[in-house]
């Protein structure tokens, strides 16, 4: 099935794999940017002003932030010139939500421990890739129920299990962050 | 120095019991399939498979009654063997009075040494010629008595592959409860501050990784004999794919970092992340999914295995000798670990 009146035809297949990869190469790498950025003598001084959960959850927030705001962007220029096959917008803005909210929490942590190891950002990628794995597998179920005009009944169960997830990693990310702040 | 080293012994003697009994104990008998081959010659074939027990000679059918005093028995004489396994009969219970279209009836195979079992509704009645009488037989010829009481169930795909049960769970059952050792003494480390808390934690995870291979490895064979393939795209195998995955990257992680005390933080923090992980993934995902895998669908463990009461007798003793095996092996490596990193600090 190809989508019709795009700039470029592609199948709605491929448009969906190649949304998602977009998306999550832009978060890890605008984290790892935003994280390499800040000087080591800027961190000490955040280390001296704040506490740990202060820290990890602003920097959750602001991620989170970016992340859905460039998702919607994305999503924007792939309907200028890829097409739009979505049928069922709502579903589709709410797995963006709250996939990208997943990613940015598990990139903020992983990348928050490549930055104590100084190494570069594929450190961070490993550890993280297999952590996301089930936000991907959750997502492209949600995409392809988005993709049709009836969608299934248990639609608002999948939306539970992602933010349920996203809850879990942020309460684990209040609890072990703390570990790591003086490194 | 015996006391600390008796749950090795008994490791070894649990594993030992627990391959060998699983290896050589024989399946029972199981009659495989029974057909009628000719209508008018009035032939039924029985397919008997038992291996190394011996097979049952003796064979009934038991016409099917809502009552059990009105079920009546019929004794199949002439039985031919046209080779190994297969037997031919000639029988047509349409020829008997009594029986109406429709009538059911039982297989009952039975020899005098072992016993008896039964295969439900091999034949079905599909008119009524009705000339001979009934030749009704004393219903004590049937011996009730426990059949093949020290085998394993003969089940029509496994076979011979159940005994698989005693190497691929264990190694799961084993792999949880290193990854549970390894979570606890992040854990431990992380309140502690004690080096050698990391270097059994690392160790645990590695002993773990090394126990989901070969579960992973078994699994895939088992798959082969009984779906067909050696992976399929299913919740519970993909599932422990991406978990071992997360473990990988833990060993990444500890060969990335030089510095000793924040590469045993770093891994303690990543652990703890992956755990948490890991039973989402193995635990609760294949859960709402449907699956081949049994234990899934809401289903708790694997019933249908346990009902037996001879795979009980090999798979407990299997889980705790291999988990017990595991914690030796991962407190041999912890120990020369720790060893190394006493020189390295003295030097």
């Amino acid at each position: 099935m190809n989508i019709q009146g795009a700039l470029v035809q592609l199948e709605v297949k491929y448009w969906n794999i190649l949304f998602w990869v977009v998306i999550l190469f832009t978060i890890i790498s605008q984290i790892f940017i935003n994280f390499s950025k800040d000087s080591s003598a800027r961190y000490l001084y955040y280390f001296l002003l704040f506490r740990p959960e202060s820290f990890i959850l602003s920097k959750i927030a602001f991620h989170t932030t970016y992340g859905i705001f460039f998702s919607l962007f994305t999503f924007l220029f792939f309907n200028l010139w890829l097409g739009n096959p979505i049928e069922n917008l709502p579903i589709f803005l709410i797995t963006i939500i709250l996939s990208s909210t997943g990613f940015s929490i598990i990139y903020t942590l992983t990348t928050a421990i490549s930055i104590a190891t100084q190494k570069s950002t594929l450190l961070s990628s490993i550890l993280g890739f297999p952590l996301s794995l089930p936000i991907i597998i959750y997502t492209s179920k949600l995409c392809r129920e988005s993709f049709s005009q009836t969608p299934s009944d248990n639609l608002l169960q999948t939306f539970g299990i992602l933010l349920g997830f996203n809850l879990l990693l942020i309460i684990m990310s209040l609890i072990l962050f703390p570990y790591i702040w003086k490194e | 120095m015996l006391k600390s080293n008796l749950f090795k012994f008994f490791a070894l003697f649990l594993v030992l019991y627990s391959v060998v009994g699983g290896l050589f104990l024989p399946l029972s008998p199981n009659i495989e399939k029974a057909s009628y081959t000719s209508f008018q010659d009035s032939l039924i074939q029985i397919e008997v498979y038992a291996p190394k027990v011996k097979a049952p000679s003796t064979f009934f059918l038991i016409q099917n009654a809502l009552k059990a005093e009105e079920k009546r028995v019929l004794k199949i004489h002439n039985v031919k063997n046209i080779k190994d396994g297969f037997l031919l009969t000639t029988l047509n219970p349409n020829y008997y009075e009594g029986v109406i279209r429709g009538n059911t009836f039982d297989l009952w195979a039975q020899n005098i040494k072992n016993g008896g079992f039964v295969y439900f509704n091999v034949f079905m009645a599909d008119s009524s010629i009705a000339q001979l009488p009934f030749p009704q037989i004393d219903k004590k010829e049937l011996i009730t008595k426990n059949p093949f009481s020290l085998s394993f169930p003969n089940r029509p795909i496994l076979r011979e592959s159940i005994r698989n049960l005693f190497f691929h769970v264990p190694m799961w059952f084993g792999m949880m409860f290193l990854l549970s050792t390894s979570l606890f003494y992040s854990v431990r480390y992380l309140n502690k501050g004690n080096l050698e808390d990391d270097i059994k934690a690392k160790n645990s995870v590695e002993i773990g990784l090394l126990f989901g291979t070969l579960g992973i490895l078994t699994g895939m064979l088992w798959a082969k004999f009984t779906w067909g393939a050696f992976w399929t795209d299913d919740p519970k195998l993909n599932g422990a794919a991406i978990g071992m995955l997360t473990y990988f990257a833990y060993a990444i992680l500890r060969s990335s970092v030089t510095d000793q005390i924040k590469k045993a933080k770093l891994a303690a923090v990543y652990n703890i992340f992956a755990f948490s992980i890991y039973i989402v993934f193995i635990y609760i995902l294949p859960r709402l999914k449907a699956s081949l895998h049994p234990g899934n669908g809401g289903n708790p463990g694997f019933n249908i295995y346990e009902q037996d009461n001879t795979m009980r007798l090999f798979f407990y003793p299997a889980v705790i000798g291999w988990i017990c095996i595991g914690i030796w092996l991962m407190q041999l490596r912890s120990q020369i670990d720790f060893k190394l990193f006493k020189k390295n600090i003295e030097s």
